[in-house]
């Protein structure tokens, strides 16, 4: 495998082949909210037919899972994988751990990649999960590279990285935005952008997810990171529109390919456009994730 | 066993005055190895007199070992855990999975706690815990009887609720918007520490800003705070007693020992009299 650049969709509506076309392989359905309108993980029909799509345009298909499910989901979660596996699916993303245990349990042999906020901190946690049918992690976001090395290196399982896109930073109890007066309803609410500001700091609310306002860029550091061993690249788009999928998608399919060619691609023009807010590049040089650090540890204070 | 009071203390003293108040066992934060701000933490020597105190009264003592270290430093977390043991203590309250697999499969003989940051949520999480090897878990705030009396009869493990506790807008151990707003990763005592990050150090409290809230074209809300709802279990105990919680645990190591007496005093009051009129509850 050269690299593998994926990303996540949410709905059936948005499996465009444009907005695809530089992915290699996509984590299909909404993790955090079960009310996310037309959420793939809630109609199997749906998402068995957004999995042979998918297949057919020659990509992985990866279903993702409820990221933080009561006891009274864990059902549905078993028939949401069950319809996946027999869909085709490539792997299934478990952010929970009691969702991780289940499937090894009630699934055994599936592939199961643990999503980040699984709580992988350490190479223990890694290779407890890999004795659990874990076939890929993304460590936690709050570690730093050196971390994340560490645990590559130690628990012999494959590491998937974010490298762009808005990085998770805590489920909420109940829908932050149904609390808000004047936004929109569910479940219009997170399909727009709702922007939580103090001091220079942003936050997107996304309903029962909070993200960071600016969006992850590692573009400046992929030759680190292919250096580095990593094959495995995530652009986080949940909450985003297919024109971000396409131009975020497209843009780092190319740096990725140059980058392996011996080129240093640094141009982010086009990806500043996607996000007003500008870059960080969450916990990866052990500094505040909202902390943007350039090419050359040109530190640029977030 | 019958429930018991765990409560809170930041130092012999405090350690002493929760005894006094009829607490049944304690639970300290260690020094630079407990989430929390540093004066709600012990030194070791503090922590070996407070289990020194606790034996002599036939009192227990649990030590919050919580913060997620960086790997590197797994060697130096694993040899602290080991000398707090050596001093006696009961329990560990651990918050990273990987590492409570690491010191139950090298034969780690002390009780094992499943820190609330592990965000247990679901049946399924206990039983991932259980597997992993923990004598408890610690639930969120808030979690109903039910689950609790679901759980009691699927699985062998000690239950700890906070009876006292402030309601978060996050769940706990799903949240690290401290450390992105704010963090100070630097080495003291010969270890990273994580200053800012919920999870790994102390958070650093950035969400209690305040806030304007706008959509891509008008502002919504001004001065807006996250709200954080004090929890009480005062007057509801019963129904915790009888799903069969095993310890009642008072949130805040932080807090003066005076109003930890008193938080102790009023539910060991309200556990008597539950003994009193129920007869049935099992109650130490």
């Amino acid at each position: 495998m050269e690299f593998e650049l994926n990303t996540q969709v949410s709905t059936y509506n948005e499996l465009t082949k444009e907005s695809l076309e530089y992915f290699s392989a996509v984590y299909l359905g909404h993790p955090y909210c079960r009310r996310f309108g037309d959420n793939l993980l809630e109609n199997p029909r749906e998402l068995k037919q957004a999995v042979s799509l998918v297949k057919e345009m020659g990509k992985k298909a990866y279903v993702t899972t409820f990221a933080a499910p009561g006891s009274e989901e864990l059902e549905d979660v078993l028939r949401i994988v069950e319809a996946a596996l027999h869909a085709g699916a490539d792997a299934i993303e478990a952010n929970n751990l009691g969702v991780i245990g289940l499937i090894s349990r009630e699934f055994p042999g599936a592939p199961v990649h643990s999503g980040g906020l699984a709580n992988v901190y350490t190479s223990y946690g890694a290779e407890y999960l890999a004795g659990m049918g874990v076939k890929r992690v993304t460590p936690h976001y709050e570690l730093s590279l050196e971390e994340v090395s560490q645990i590559r290196d130690s628990a012999g399982v494959e590491v998937e990285v974010l490298v762009h896109g808005k990085m998770p930073l805590g489920i909420t109890r109940e829908c932050f935005l149904l609390t808000i007066p004047g936004a929109l309803p569910c479940p219009a609410a997170c399909r727009v952008p709702y922007w939580l500001r103090s001091r220079d700091w942003v936050l997107k609310s996304a309903g029962t997810i909070m993200l960071s306002g600016r969006d992850v860029c590692m573009m400046e550091h992929l030759s680190r990171l292919l250096g580095d061993g990593y094959r495995v690249f995530r652009i986080e788009a949940a909450f985003e529109d297919s024109e971000y999928r396409k131009v975020a998608g497209r843009i780092y399919a190319a740096a990725l390919r140059e980058c392996l060619a011996g080129g240093r691609p640094v141009d982010l023009t086009a990806l500043v456009e996607l996000n007003g807010n500008g870059f960080c590049n969450g916990y990866y040089f052990g500094r505040s994730g909202r902390e943007y650090v350039g090419y050359g540890g040109a530190h640029i204070a977030g | 066993m019958g429930i018991k009071i765990l409560a809170p203390a930041y130092s012999y003293e405090g350690c002493l005055a929760a005894f006094k108040a009829g607490a049944h066992g304690v639970y300290l934060g260690a020094k630079n190895m407990s989430r929390g701000a540093a004066g709600s933490a012990v030194t070791d020597r503090e922590m070996a007199r407070c289990a020194s105190l606790a034996a002599s009264l036939g009192k227990i003592i649990h030590v919050a070992v919580n913060v997620i270290p960086d790997q590197r430093d797994a060697g130096l977390f694993v040899k602290s855990c080991r000398r707090y043991a050596s001093f006696g203590v009961h329990g560990l309250i651990l918050n990273d999975f990987g590492l409570i697999r690491m010191l139950v499969s090298s034969g780690y003989d002390i009780p094992i706690y499943a820190s609330v940051g592990c965000g247990i949520a679901n049946d399924a999480d206990v039983e991932f815990f259980v597997l992993a090897g923990v004598a408890g878990i610690v639930l969120q705030p808030g979690t109903p009887p039910e689950f609790i009396n679901n759980i009691r009869r699927k699985f062998c493990v000690k239950i700890e609720v906070f009876s006292e506790a402030l309601m978060e807008p996050f769940m706990f151990g799903s949240c690290w918007l401290g450390s992105y707003l704010k963090m100070n990763r630097k080495n003291v005592a010969g270890k990273v520490c994580f200053f800012g990050s919920a999870k790994r150090g102390g958070c650093s409290r950035g969400c209690r800003a305040r806030w304007e809230i706008a959509g891509d074209n008008s502002v919504l809300v001004q001065d807006y705070e996250f709200s954080f709802v004090p929890l009480s279990l005062s007057g509801s105990l019963k129904d915790y007693v009888g799903a069969g919680v095993d310890f009642i645990k008072i949130q805040g190591r932080g807090l003066p020992p005076g109003v930890v007496a008193g938080l102790v005093e009023k539910y060991s009051a309200e556990l008597e009299e539950l003994q009193r009129g129920e007869g049935q509850w099992n109650l130490s």
